[in-house]
């Protein structure tokens, strides 16, 4: 967990005047609390509800909720680029498509996986798989119903991780089959505790 | 806990061994690993590909099982929602289709709007302020300042939703989805 006290690379002077609570000029404290605390959202939410679209939440750190800047940022293209951020996710060994910075090396990674993920692509070759598992999910979901309560979510779960795992490794793990929770319990913990990890050991703020 | 990202790129293995197996449609980087031997090459190898299989997989897994989950609550907390929606998919076949499912408004609207009051990714994606520096909202911004901008907030704009914690049947109204 990187813990800043001042500004590291930007001049404490520009981003000073910047709407924001006084401490954010100077420790990204509060920040690091609410995440760790799982509340991250709420607390830069807040931060938005007091000080209009644009807010300084950590010294080199700040929140927009502006649809014009939005834009702006996240269109292809903007110079917007990743923070080290992405980096710090659970896979980790090289860079991927989620996690890559270079604007140029990203653009090869997302040509070469235009075609098998458009919209015409997935349905003729995997619309009968994900109907398959669908299936069996609302077969699972209705025995369980009789017996009494459903834990749906656990359900569709499950489901999601066996049509992805059946997408991306050639077969899924069958968890529908077996009421298996332990593989998704390991992606539930990476996705859960790692995020929230990454959050506090990005480099910048 | 630590060992579970290690876990999974193991299983990512298996993606890889499943092209070099089969070499047809296994999975969804079957096509991708051909049409990139074909041509000169480095541009994905194996070890990309068991990074791209983990990455998507918890790309995929948690959040679409967390976003059917918030929908279903959403439609049990509104009975009359609930009604609608079944009268609507009564219509549809045994086996429907992606294309017929996207023909119906109601399911569409709520799963848009599921996903805007309990979106998977409701936090920030962060990027940095290009080196030259940018203005945003009317204030100057100096280059490689972080940039969030979270999807919470954002689907919480007074401007674009007055009430925007109601589950709203508001956007039904609305025909600009």
């Amino acid at each position: 967990m990187v813990l800043t006290l001042s500004p590291q690379g930007i001049a404490h002077q520009d981003t000073r005047k910047l709407p924001g609570p006084w401490h954010t000029k100077y420790t990204n404290l509060a920040l690091k609390i609410a995440t760790l605390s799982g509340r991250r959202i709420f607390f830069v939410h807040d931060l938005h509800t007091k000080y209009g679209s644009i807010v300084r939440i950590a010294p080199e750190e700040v929140d927009v909720s502006d649809i014009p800047a939005f834009k702006a940022i996240h269109r292809a293209g903007s110079g917007y680029v990743k923070t080290p951020f992405y980096a710090t996710m659970p896979v980790n060994t090289r860079l991927g498509i989620f996690a890559m910075s270079d604007t140029k090396a990203h653009a090869v990674r997302r040509r070469l996986f235009a075609r098998p993920f458009s919209k015409s692509f997935l349905r003729s070759n995997w619309e009968s798989t994900v109907l398959e598992k669908v299936k069996l999910t609302l077969s699972v979901i209705k025995k369980d119903s009789t017996l009494g309560e459903v834990d749906i979510m656990k359900w569709f779960l499950l489901m999601a991780g066996d049509v992805s795992t059946h997408l991306f490794f050639g077969d899924s793990f069958h968890t529908l089959e077996s009421g298996e929770v332990c593989f998704l319990a390991t992606i539930h913990c990476v996705t859960a505790a790692l995020t929230r990890v990454a959050w506090c050991i990005q480099p910048s703020s | 806990m630590y060992t579970a990202p290690d876990t999974l790129f193991g299983y990512a293995g298996i993606a890889l061994n499943q092209n070099k197996a089969t070499g047809t449609k296994s999975n969804i980087f079957a096509g991708v690993v051909a049409e990139v031997a074909k041509d000169e090459g480095g541009l994905l190898d194996g070890v990309d590909v068991q990074v791209e299989a983990s990455n998507f997989i918890l790309a995929g897994s948690d959040t679409t099982g967390v976003s059917l989950t918030f929908m279903i609550y959403n439609i049990l907390l509104n009975p009359e929602l609930q009604r609608a929606l079944e009268e609507e998919v009564a219509g549809i076949s045994d086996s429907p289709t992606d294309t017929e499912l996207e023909t119906l408004p109601l399911l569409n609207t709520i799963m848009i709007e599921s996903m805007r009051t309990h979106g998977a990714i409701p936090s920030g994606l962060p990027r940095m302020v290009p080196p030259e520096g940018a203005n945003l909202c009317g204030y100057q911004l100096p280059g490689g300042l972080g940039v969030t901008t979270q999807a919470y907030s954002l689907h919480r704009d007074p401007e674009a939703f007055p009430d925007p914690e109601k589950y709203g049947l508001l956007f039904l109204e609305r025909n600009d989805y």
